[in-house]
């Protein structure tokens, strides 16, 4: 009697080690994605002319100026420089001098492949004007930290509004 | 016995030669000389006693050729029959005679029994060896078919999805534009997914300074015309 109880303990004992070990399996599985942190965004809103004024200098450094197709207008004036601050998932809005609305969301983060590089931020925009048609309907990148991306087109005042786009380190 | 000694020539015609009578001592002297040779031994004592010493050789020789082949033939009888008897087993083995044992063909000979010992379990442990490494190799090809990759899975086809899951933050009726094939790797900027919508537009990495430099700029460019601005 006491070998059947000793029996039926340790039977009772590997059952309870199978399942621990299936639960403790699925907790090595990554726990829930611990919310991510906010990340800062830096607009720039230039005016593209050829009125011959050159770069203004509050817009810094940024020598793809002077390169095609920039080129092509010879004046770039700073506008407005907004910056913002994006939670994951959620969108900004910034108002354009053409009146059209500039969103940008920050959706995902990329770890990097290998050791040497940089993590990536998937950030959406989008230019539509309320009630009206849009401009860009969608375009999502994924962009390093510190690295510019630009919008260009929306002809504004006799030239062209030319939107840039980063993530702060 | 070519040669004819001097003293032929007073011999009176018809005299038989040696050569003669020896073909006549052995029966072989033609018919026509026949009747003379035999009149010239009835005349001639020498004749007759060399007809007479040729014969006795004759059976000399016939009787030691005879004698010899006797000798061979129960030599040869003797190996064969020594050879039968080592191969029964010496418990069977009939008393053989020499003298009337015929030498059988070789292929008519009773094939010598073997016999197995009692203790002999050597075939069995072969066997199981025999056995086991067979298992042991069949276990290793199959291991090998599982592991290693197929030479020749990248020319069959691949069962390709049936429907693709649309990217649930485009809208159903939006088709993003073509991205360019380009190596995004070097970029600081990747362009994910773009759509123009009704526009035109298109996709430009500007080098950021020094041409050796593989910075670049993305831009996205769209023609503004259509919509117009301000």
């Amino acid at each position: 009697m006491r070998s059947l109880y000793l029996a039926m303990m340790a039977a009772v004992g590997i059952a309870l080690t199978s399942t621990q070990g299936g639960a403790l399996a699925d907790d090595s599985q990554p726990p829930a994605q611990a919310a991510a942190p906010a990340i800062a965004c830096e607009i720039v809103v230039l005016h593209a002319t050829n009125d011959n004024s050159g770069i203004d200098p509050k817009i810094g450094k940024m020598p793809e100026l002077g390169q095609p197709p920039f080129s092509s207008y010879n004046s770039y004036k700073l506008l407005d420089r907004p910056k913002l601050t994006l939670n994951k998932g959620a969108s900004a809005t910034v108002k354009l001098p053409t009146g059209r609305d500039l969103m940008v969301m920050y959706k995902d983060i990329i770890e990097p492949k290998k050791k040497d590089e940089l993590k990536r931020f998937t950030i959406t925009a989008s230019i539509q004007k309320p009630g009206g048609n849009t401009f860009l309907p969608l375009l999502e990148v994924n962009a390093k930290a510190g690295e510019n991306f630009f919008v260009a087109g929306q002809t504004y005042k006799g030239g062209m509004l030319v939107i840039g786009i980063k993530v702060n380190p | 016995m070519s040669r004819k000694p001097s003293n032929v020539a007073a011999e009176p015609p018809g005299t038989p030669s040696d050569l003669e009578l020896m073909l006549y001592a052995d029966g072989e002297l033609p018919e026509e000389r026949l009747a003379e040779v035999e009149a010239y031994l009835e005349r001639s004592s020498s004749a007759r006693n060399k007809v007479r010493a040729l014969d006795f050789s004759s059976a000399l020789i016939r009787e030691e050729a005879l004698s010899s082949a006797a000798r061979a033939g129960d030599l040869t009888d003797a190996i064969f029959a020594r050879i039968q008897a080592e191969a029964q087993p010496q418990v069977d083995a009939p008393p053989v005679k020499l003298a009337t044992v015929h030498a059988l063909p070789v292929a008519k000979r009773p094939p010598a029994p073997k016999a197995k010992p009692a203790n002999d379990s050597s075939r069995g442990l072969f066997t199981l060896a025999a056995v086991a490494f067979a298992a042991a190799a069949g276990l290793m090809i199959w291991g090998k078919m599982r592991l290693a990759p197929d030479p020749q899975a990248h020319l069959r086809p691949r069962p390709v999805p049936t429907a693709v899951a649309a990217r649930p933050e485009l809208p159903p009726a939006v088709k993003p534009a073509e991205i360019p094939a380009e190596n995004d790797d070097e970029h600081g900027v990747e362009v994910a997914s773009v759509n123009f919508g009704s526009r035109t537009g298109s996709i430009f990495y500007v080098p950021k300074g020094a041409v050796a430099s593989n910075a670049t700029t993305t831009v996205v460019w769209l023609n503004d015309d259509a919509a117009g601005g301000e």
